[in-house]
């Protein structure tokens, strides 16, 4: 008899209302409930990063599918990079330098006499790129001035010329 | 000599695009003009007149000696900024170096002589200017011009060096990089980059015999001559370097 009135005891129990409502929510919406179990400001800087994850790889793949995907610059720092014309472009340049300067100190056509500087400092001809004639100027070789038009100082061997009349 | 001339600063080029001159050396050199002096000349002679001889003369040796005390100055300033030049270039071996000190004897010599000059200015007459005019002109042309072309070959030499490793380093580059790609069995690849190494190669050997040629001292005519060959070499090394870089892009998916 006392195990029957157990059993009719057990028949009316019933669960809490909140837990009810909390499992039930769970079941039907469980990352919101999650969430909200958290907070509603973390849940909202959580959503908004997540979105803005999924924004940011969406607009990544449309950039590589419509702005173009280049094998030569995705494999450039490791294995391109030898090839990339632009560091091959400044090496070349310096090589060209060096071989202006070259025709400076050994020109195959004797320069204008006019062109060069006081006491025999050489002076750059009016061809030489800016970037050559501004570092003869800055290394002695031309004055700013000798390359202006019109100048036209005395060498040495000039003045000998003048001094042995 | 006018090539010599133009070879004394050059020296100075050479080891400031080498980044190795000193701060002093990078000074821009004093001015000197000697434009002033030699029409200050012009105009005494010009003003002569047979009235107040003496005077004319008088005034005359001045302005010479004048002109002469600022030829001489300003030659020495051109030997002492040779000097400067080869000292700041970067040592290399003892042959360059053995070279360099040679140039540099030389050099004291020149500054030397230039003192000397310019003591005995005093003594001097009018004819004597003439003929100390006469006598410097052609002791310069046999005496410092051979300096001034050496130091511009061995300026040359060791900025040459620098162009030599680069251009070595990147061969090696662009071939591992090719063997990595696959495509070290490319004909025109293979092509490029084989004139690559014969014209690196033959920059290297030009670039010996020059400073074979240097060391000896004489004949730096054909030592620059050597040094434009390597230039050219090199030059001819990047352009097959560029055309590897164009068949790598043609050939990679972009």
């Amino acid at each position: 008899m006392e195990i029957k009135d157990i059993l009719k005891q057990l028949k009316s129990i019933q669960p809490d209302a909140d837990y009810t409502r909390r499992s039930r929510h769970a079941l039907l919406h469980g990352r919101a409930f999650r969430g909200r179990a958290r907070g509603g400001v973390i849940q909202f800087v959580v959503d908004t990063l997540a979105h803005g994850s999924a924004i940011a790889l969406a607009g990544a793949l449309i950039l590589l599918i419509f702005a173009g995907f280049s094998t030569w610059n995705f494999l450039s720092p490791f294995e391109i990079k030898s090839l990339d014309p632009t560091s091959l472009r400044a090496e070349a340049e310096a090589i060209d330098i060096q071989i202006k300067l070259t025709n400076l100190a050994y020109p195959e056509v004797p320069r204008n006499e006019t062109t060069t500087t006081p006491f025999s400092r050489a002076a750059a001809p009016r061809d030489l790129t800016k970037e050559v004639q501004r570092e003869a100027e800055a290394m002695g070789i031309a004055s700013a001035s000798s390359s202006e038009e019109g100048a036209h100082p005395v060498t040495i061997e000039e003045a000998l010329d003048r001094l042995a009349q | 000599m006018k090539l010599s001339r133009t070879i004394i600063a050059f020296c100075g080029a050479c080891a400031v695009a080498a980044g190795s001159l000193t701060p002093r050396a990078h000074a821009a050199p004093m001015p000197c003009d000697l434009a002033p002096r030699v029409i200050a000349l012009d105009e005494v002679k010009s003003a002569n007149s047979p009235h107040d001889y003496l005077e004319g003369v008088r005034k005359e040796l001045s302005a010479r000696k004048e002109l002469l005390a600022g030829i001489l100055s300003c030659a020495t300033q051109e030997a002492t900024a040779l000097e400067e030049s080869l000292r700041a270039l970067p040592p290399q071996d003892a042959a360059m170096e053995d070279m360099k000190q040679k140039l540099l004897g030389k050099l004291d010599e020149v500054l030397q002589f230039y003192e000397h000059q310019n003591a005995d200015i005093v003594h001097l007459g009018i004819s004597g200017t003439q003929e100390v005019a006469r006598n410097l002109k052609t002791w310069r042309a046999s005496n410092v011009d051979p300096i001034a072309e050496g130091a511009a070959g061995v300026a040359l030499w060791i900025k040459q060096q620098t162009l030599l490793q680069a251009t070595a380093h990147r061969l090696a580059q662009i071939e591992t990089t090719v063997q990595r790609l696959k495509l070290n069995e490319h004909e025109d690849i293979a092509a490029a980059l084989a004139s690559a190494r014969v014209h690196l190669k033959s920059a290297e050997e030009a670039n010996r015999a020059a400073k074979d040629v240097l060391v000896e001292g004489v004949a730096f005519d054909r030592a620059l001559t050597l040094l434009k060959n390597a230039l050219d070499n090199l030059a001819a090394t990047y352009q097959n370097f560029f055309e590897v870089s164009e068949f790598v892009k043609k050939i990679l998916p972009h």
